[in-house]
């Protein structure tokens, strides 16, 4: 099952997985070689081995989570379900594609200035907390 | 007073224009598992098999080393870890645990045909399942890829203009 000889005539999965991200690199690497990686994938290589190095596989304690949620905080809280959820939706939908992202970051942008503004004014509050409430429950399927 | 109304007035011109936007993405989103950071439920009933282990097929000239086979009722599943920016499987995860599923299966144990990709992200981790590749697609690309090494064919180019300009090979491609 465990070999450690000859191994030169043997294609790694590593190797072949570029298959799937571009042919001509494995062309160029067969001319060329292995290139000098720039420092950004080395760095990017030196936290994928970190990560692996302190793998518990079904942690990940060293990542920070991104709190950040204004308006949701201002109206429930920090901790709330309700704000749980709306950071999930945030991270597994809008952080997926560039348009959700460029909105998240706009709405860092803004969000603490309407946060002031709500604070100031309980209608406001309200009404906001009345509008989350319907994605609340349209995320989590509550109701 | 007047500013005061203006501002509040954007304000909750921005608080409505993020909730419309967020209930119209909201029909997606029923993919997405809340509880997202805990393992599948295959993988909590499974044991770990194999952690970093190396495995050779001098037959079919493949290596590889996944970094974790599980097993559950005497199936292996093959998992990998990836450190992302987002929750992103690529082509070469799919290739990657396939080419891990067919090697291990040459060393005589059963593979299941789904693997598991653990995301590491900076909002956390979430286990991804993918169909992987059958014996004949990962030999047919095997093949591919030792015509493509050797010259005799034509190798495509990379679709993505982002991780091109990133590649190491950018300035001689």
């Amino acid at each position: 099952m465990y070999h450690r000889k000859k191994r030169t005539h043997l294609t790694s999965a590593t190797k072949l997985a570029e298959m799937g991200l571009c042919e001509r690199k494995v062309h160029l690497r067969a001319i060329h070689g292995d290139m000098k990686k720039n420092a950004n994938r080395e760095a990017a290589m030196m936290r994928g081995r970190n990560v692996h190095a302190k793998a518990e596989l079904g942690d990940y304690k060293e990542h920070k989570e991104d709190k950040r949620c204004f308006i949701a905080t201002c109206i429930y809280g920090q901790e709330a379900v309700e704000t749980r959820a709306l950071r999930l939706f945030r991270d597994q939908y809008l952080k997926q594609s560039m348009a959700g992202r460029m909105f998240v970051g706009a709405y860092y942008v803004v969000s603490p200035t309407v946060v002031k503004v709500l604070e100031k004014s309980n209608v406001l509050k309200r009404l906001t907390e009345a509008g989350l409430n319907i994605i609340v429950r349209k995320i989590s399927k509550v109701g | 007073m007047i500013l005061v109304i203006n501002i509040q007035m954007i304000a909750g011109l921005i608080v409505a224009a993020i909730g419309i936007l967020a209930l119209l993405k909201i029909g997606s989103f029923d993919k997405f598992s809340l509880d997202a950071d805990e393992l599948p439920e295959v993988i909590r009933k499974s044991r770990i098999w194999k952690k970093e282990f190396e495995f050779v097929s001098r037959k079919l000239g493949l290596v590889s080393k996944p970094d974790v086979i599980f097993k559950h009722n005497g199936q292996a599943i093959i998992g990998e870890v990836k450190t992302r920016k987002t929750f992103k499987i690529y082509q070469t995860d799919i290739i990657q645990m396939s080419v891990a599923k067919v090697v291990v299966e040459e060393n005589g144990t059963a593979v299941s045909d789904v693997g598991f990709v653990k995301i590491a992200t900076p909002e956390g981790t979430r286990w991804i399942d993918k169909q992987l590749m059958s014996r004949d697609e990962v030999m047919a690309l095997k093949n591919r890829y030792d015509l493509i090494k050797s010259g005799k064919i034509v190798p495509g180019k990379c679709g993505n203009r982002v991780i091109c300009h990133h590649c190491e090979f950018f300035e001689v491609c």
